[in-house]
């Protein structure tokens, strides 16, 4: 098959990088040419994309497909080495959909074009490989890249506050990073075989001890990224300040590289420390649903409230993650793809909103629902789907986790009752304070300020068409979500078997919370099965 | 003991503590002219040293150098530098002065340490006392050529730039109202307006 | 002695490239006495052909069959070819920032050229160096051509303020290396040649060399002053500060080159005897220089006394490689002291670029720059990101290539001590960008609202312009084409017998290290941090 050998994902992640160097040179009078062009070079790549994963995929396998390696720089054992399996492929052609998207909401960018459709492009092309590559050293490659793109778009294109907050990122970011780095080249001078090739790393027979920290070094680089409290701040400032567009590649992939890097690494390198770590990932994703719901509620800033909300749903993937079961981690990528779907939307809305109200802060809205009856319709949508009405994609996913944990047979009872508990609060706190902020922008009174010094306009084409387009699938995968789960099903099945055998055969003094003894209540009768 | 050893073991005496104490003068007097005329003595009495050790030709070349050109430089320069300045005493001076002290006397118990505990590997060869002149030159173009050769360039350097620094420019006479000239300077501007010489105020250390 | 025997054990074809720079020296002193000012014309041409000539006869020499020519005072191998040929080719970068500046400042560009020429040279030789008196001469000539460079702008008082506290403080240091020098002389029993130097160390097999010991700190002190080491360092920022901003240039990357080859030279033929303690003095050198120079770096508000700091950190992570002491560690200092010498020379070039354009060179009157010069933006952004190590720049291969070489080796606290401190170099040179890139219109400085029409028709900027593109396009691509150059820097190891003794020495009594044991305090520290 000529097609099946055609560089697909080589070929899909220099794209936008290339076109992107071409970007100083074309002529841009009016300033409208420039966003054509990156457009439709973000459509011929997603259209690649979608092309590669018709043509050259299949959903049965569950190892990797599309693989491409070649030498990069031998000395280093450094690999050109991508690939897509059932993890990566729904993320990557997340990723292609949201840029693309992201390319056509950055229509009203009008200050420095040029650098922002250049560093667009080039965010492209580094998300794309951080989800496809298959070489520790150039996935931590690729992960650095993201660095100055989103730093530059964050502090040139942001609110008040951008350049604290794109510090702060930085900052957050390139520490973070430097345990990915730690982490790779312990694990690649381990034992005899001098290799960075993820699944020759999977393959590796490291002792218990050394899982354990380099699970750790992982888990500290990745919380930074997904966010896990307490490494979330940096988050509220970056999403608090960004402009719609960088906002949606923040929520929409940004934090998926860090729940799709636990799984990629610490699930499946590293299967015997995940056993330990799992019980405290549990505790952080409860952590991150309750107390960011809560602090959501307090904020006065709509990007804020949503940025706290993005957290709070990120909460699902760890536990999802940390649940030991099949249905746990489907429901944990759902959640991923879903959330970036959903916080896109929102992002993208907030946005549209704050173009025409030029506030964020929600006391100074109100009653701009009669002027806006599109934004307020589209907006209420995503809401509800956001916090996770049945027939949306949120509400499968959250569901799949939460039964997949409650079936875990990992965890007591009691443990798993406590848990399960709390995660149901936070998914109450949830429509409180998405409703309210509904209420508070768009119902009561009208702002009579508001309503005299801005040009409320309704929403226009494109901004329909955007939500539009993410809604479809929003909407698609809650009502039949095989059509998404099949993409990955044999990857995380294969994955969760592989966890499995692993926790349980192996390790048999580690039972799982054995450190914690006051929550390992008496078996009832009533056991999950 | 033979005559001549005693001869030698008092001359080094002597040499050594005219060098230790001339030396010492150098450091401790305020004088700066006394300094640089006992500075002279140093460099005799070491060159008295190398005589004691068979050594004419370097005794020589550090009279003719040190002591003819080096000294003899330093004494015009402070002569030249006709500008006498009231000395301040510096607040708690005698800190500073106990402390180079004590470094000095710790570099001198660690050197002789190191000196009387090591097994010094003689050579063998006999010296060759006044034949050193044949000799060197041999050397100098046998298995030293390449130094030797490169010394050239770099005092050929040294010579340029030595002019360099010495010469007047071509500097096309500004008027005199013009008081702050470009020319012959850096194209930055300073930092602050600080006397040279000051460290600037953002420098940690 | 046997004058016609001696001639044809001279072997003096190996010092061509030497032959050929001495000679562009004299026809640009001499053309530069008969045709006066007229000669600016032609001048620095000639001395970039020549030197470009000294190149060509270096490559020429690679592998040569008998590389060690006057009767063993030079050594012609791999090693030292890479070396001056890195040294050859930072004065060549030199010229063409030096021609502008040099006119503008009034001065005369033919001595100016001669002095550097001369500075060259010694470098050359220092890095070839064989016995002793050698190795003092060259170093002498590269030391007092530096001072007289230094205090070229002889009208200026921070430039004689710099001149004079780099000859006080080079010739201290100076001596104490020759009194360390002369200590070898005694210790050996009056040899010269490191070679049998280090012989007569093995064949006396004394328990306590004290005398090595004192010996080896002298020279030590001489080389880390050479070098920038902390806490050799002082003098850095002043005099980067005072000089003749291409003199900077040169310093920091041909002077530095210089040094390092001398220390390999020097502590790897004399002093295998107390290997363990060089070792030791230079990772203590290493830590200090890393962390001192970046995080001084932070504070500084001029942008010559920032890439001071900049430049002692850069040398603590080439002091990496040194200490590390494995073919890869020798490989990666190389590969890194090639790739420094792009970025670091691109990056001067645009601080000359601008100095000339506005009169200074103060961090905050770069901010705006961006609206006003956008390639020069771009140029100083690339070689600053750069040296912070950001992919895909070339910087960031040969801080990788580095911690790899570390990590491979063992050398876990110096990687780690690496990885946070270029993280933390990642801020202040960021904070340079920012200031270029994301400064308002608003907030731009004076320098910036008065700036000069760009312009690159005036004398002496058409090469500095086509050296600064080389320069940035070398940064950009090197990394990614770094093949090359990783292939250059492992062949120079290898093919060197010098380093290969040393290596095998190394590794001989070294027992296969237990990993986890020793990874394990490593990580534990990672997460103290």
């Amino acid at each position: 098959m000529e097609l099946a050998q055609f560089p697909w994902l080589t070929v899909t992640i220099f794209l936008p990088i290339t076109a992107a160097l071409f970007i100083p040179f074309i002529p841009d009078k009016d300033g409208k040419t420039l966003r054509w062009y990156a457009l439709i070079v973000g459509l011929i790549d997603f259209v690649l994309l979608v092309a590669a994963f018709y043509l050259g995929y299949d959903f049965n396998d569950s190892g990797l497909q599309l693989v491409e390696s070649y030498t990069w720089v031998p000395q280093l054992d450094l690999k050109w080495s991508v690939g897509a399996d059932g993890l990566s492929m729904p993320l990557i052609l997340l990723t292609g959909f949201i840029s693309t998207l992201a390319i056509l909401a950055s229509w009203p960018v009008t200050l420095k074009p040029r650098l922002f459709y250049f560093l667009i492009l080039a965010m492209y092309s580094g998300q794309l490989g951080v989800f496809a590559v298959q070489d520790m050293l150039l996935f931590f490659f690729m992960w650095e890249l993201e660095l100055i793109p989103v730093y530059l778009l964050l502090s040139i294109w942001g609110g008040k506050k951008r350049l604290y907050a794109a510090t702060k990122f930085i900052l957050y970011t390139a520490g973070g990073s430097l345990f990915i780095l730690v982490a790779a080249l312990a694990m690649a001078f381990y034992g005899d075989v001098v290799s960075f090739d993820m699944s020759t790393l999977a393959a590796k027979d490291y002792t218990v001890k050394f899982q354990l920290f380099m699970y750790a070094a992982f888990l500290v680089a990745y919380a930074v990224k997904l966010p896990i409290f307490p490494l979330h701040t940096w988050l509220p400032d970056a999403h608090g300040e960004a402009t719609a567009p960088v906002h949606m590649l923040l929520a929409g992939i940004l934090l998926k590289m860090g729940g799709y890097a636990i799984i990629r690494m610490n699930l499946g390198m590293l299967p015997d420390a995940h056993a330990v770590f799992a019980p405290i990932l549990v505790i952080f994703g409860i952590i991150n649903i309750i107390y960011a719901a809560l602090t959501s509620f307090a904020q006065r800033n709509l990007k804020r409230k949503i940025a706290y909300s993005s957290i709070s749903h990120m909460g699902f993937v760890i536990i999802g993650i940390a649940s030991f079961t099949n249905l746990g981690l489907s429901g944990a990528v759902l959640q991923m793809v879903s959330h970036g779907l959903i916080g896109a939307s929102l992002f993208f809305l907030v946005g549209a909103t704050y173009d025409r109200t030029h506030t964020l802060v929600l006391n100074e809205m109100g009653g701009v629902g009669k002027k806006m009856p599109k934004i307020f319709a589209m907006f209420t949508t995503c809401s509800m789907a956001s916090l996770a009405l049945p027939g949306m994609s949120g509400f499968v996913a959250e569901l799949m986790v939460f039964v997949g944990f409650a079936t875990s047979d990992a965890y007591s009872f009691t443990f798993k009752l406590i848990a399960v508990m709390l995660m149901a609060v936070g998914v109450i706190l949830t429509p409180i304070y998405l409703l309210t902020m509904l209420r508070e922008i768009f119902y009561g009174p009208e702002n009579q300020e508001l309503i005299e010094h801005e040009a409320l306009i309704d929403a226009e084409p494109r901004e329909v068409f955007i939500i539009a387009c993410l809604l479809i699938p929003i909407i698609g995968f809650g009502l039949y979500p095989k059509m998404l789960t099949q993409i990955y099903d044999t990857t995380t099945i294969s994955l969760t078997d592989n966890l499995r055998s692993r926790a349980f055969a192996s390790t048999e003094e580690l039972q799982p919370l054995a450190f914690l003894p006051h929550l390992q209540a008496p078996e009832l009768p009533i056991t999950a099965d | 003991m033979t005559l001549a050893e005693g001869v030698q073991l008092v001359l080094f005496g002597l040499l050594a503590a005219l060098v230790i104490g001339t030396a010492l003068g150098v450091v401790l007097l305020s004088n700066i002219v006394y300094s640089a005329f006992l500075l002279g003595g140093v460099f005799l009495s070491i060159s008295g040293l190398y005589v004691l050790l068979n050594a004419g030709f370097v005794a020589a070349a550090q009279i003719l150098i040190y002591v003819g050109a080096v000294n003899v430089l330093i004494l015009f320069g402070i002569m030249l530098v006709n500008k006498s300045q009231p000395f301040t005493p510096v607040r708690r001076g005698w800190i500073r002065l106990i402390a180079t002290g004590g470094v000095c006397l710790g570099l001198f118990a660690l050197l002789s340490t190191m000196i009387l505990g090591t097994s010094w590997q003689l050579s063998t060869e006999t010296p060759v006392g006044d034949g050193a002149t044949v000799l060197i030159g041999m050397h100098f173009f046998s298995d030293f050529l390449l130094p030797f050769e490169l010394a050239s360039v770099l005092l050929l350097m040294a010579l340029v730039g030595a002019i360099i620094l010495a010469r007047r420019e071509f500097v096309p006479d500004e008027p005199p109202t013009d008081a702050i000239s470009d020319a012959l300077k850096l194209p930055e501007r300073p930092r602050e307006l600080v006397p040279a010489g000051r460290e600037g105020s953002e420098s940690p250390e | 002695m046997d004058f016609t025997n001696l001639a044809s054990q001279l072997n003096a074809g190996i010092i061509l490239p030497e032959g050929i720079v001495v000679a562009t020296l004299l026809v640009v002193l001499v053309g530069d006495l008969i045709a006066g000012r007229a000669s600016t014309r032609w001048t620095p041409y000639a001395t970039m052909a020549g030197l470009s000539l000294a190149i060509v006869a270096l490559i020429y020499q690679w592998d040569t069959a008998t590389p060690l020519s006057f009767l063993g005072s030079f050594m012609g191998d791999d090693l030292s070819i890479v070396f001056r040929g890195i040294i050859v080719l930072s004065a060549i970068a030199t010229v063409p920032m030096s021609i502008r500046y040099i006119e503008q400042s009034g001065t005369s560009l033919a001595e100016f050229l001669v002095i550097m020429m001369t500075a060259t040279l010694g470098g050359m030789f220092l890095s070839g160096a064989n016995d002793l008196v050698t190795i003092f001469v060259a170093l002498e000539t590269l030391s007092i051509s530096s001072y007289l460079l230094t205090g070229y702008m002889k009208r200026d008082p921070r430039s004689n303020e710099a001149a004079l506290k780099y000859l006080l403080i080079g010739a201290a240091s100076s001596a104490i290396f020759l009194y360390g020098m002369s200590l070898l002389y005694g210790l050996s029993g009056g040899k010269m040649k490191l070679l049998e130097i280090s012989q007569s160390f093995v064949a006396a097999d004394s328990d306590a060399p004290i005398g090595i010991i004192v010996a080896l700190v002298f020279v030590i002190a001489g080389i880390a002053f050479k070098i920038a080491a902390v806490p050799f360092h002082q003098w850095t920022p002043d005099v980067y500060e005072g000089s003749p901003t291409p003199v900077v240039a040169f310093l920091s990357v041909g002077s530095k080159t210089a040094g390092f080859a001398l220390a390999i030279r020097l502590l790897v033929a004399v002093f295998p005897v107390v290997s363990e303690q060089w070792h030791f003095v230079f990772t203590a050198l290493a830590i200090l220089s890393m962390v001192l120079g970046n995080v001084v770096a932070l504070a500084q508000t001029s942008m010559k006394r920032l890439l001071a700091y900049s430049s002692i950190a850069q040398a603590g992570f080439l002091m990496i490689g040194l200490v590390v002491g494995t073919e890869a560690g020798y490989s990666s200092m190389i590969f890194y002291l090639l790739i420094y010498l792009f970025m670091n020379l691109g990056g001067f070039t645009c601080v000359i670029l601008f100095s000339l354009r506005t009169g200074t060179d103060q961090i905050s009157e770069y901010s705006g720059l961006y609206q006003k010069d956008p390639l020069l933006t771009l140029c100083l952004s690339i070689c600053l990101l750069s040296l912070g190590g950001i992919p895909p720049l070339a910087g960031f291969f040969g801080k990788l290539y580095i911690f790899w070489a570390g990590w491979q080796a063992g050398a876990y606290g110096l990687v780690l001590v690496g990885l946070v401190t270029s993280v933390i170099s990642i801020y202040y040179y960021i904070r340079v960008v920012k200031m270029m890139v994301v400064k308002e219109p608003q907030e731009m400085s004076d320098a910036i609202s008065n700036y000069p029409e760009v312009r690159w028709d005036l004398p002496g900027l058409r090469p500095l312009q086509v050296s600064l593109i080389l320069a940035v396009v070398a940064t950009s691509l090197a990394g990614i084409l770094s093949n090359p150059l990783f292939t250059l820097a492992n062949n120079s190891v290898s093919h060197t017998p010098l380093l290969q003794a040393a290596i095998d020495q190394q590794q001989a009594p070294k027992a296969v290290v237990p990993p986890v044991a020793t990874i394990a305090p490593a990580v534990t520290s990672v997460a103290q941090r």
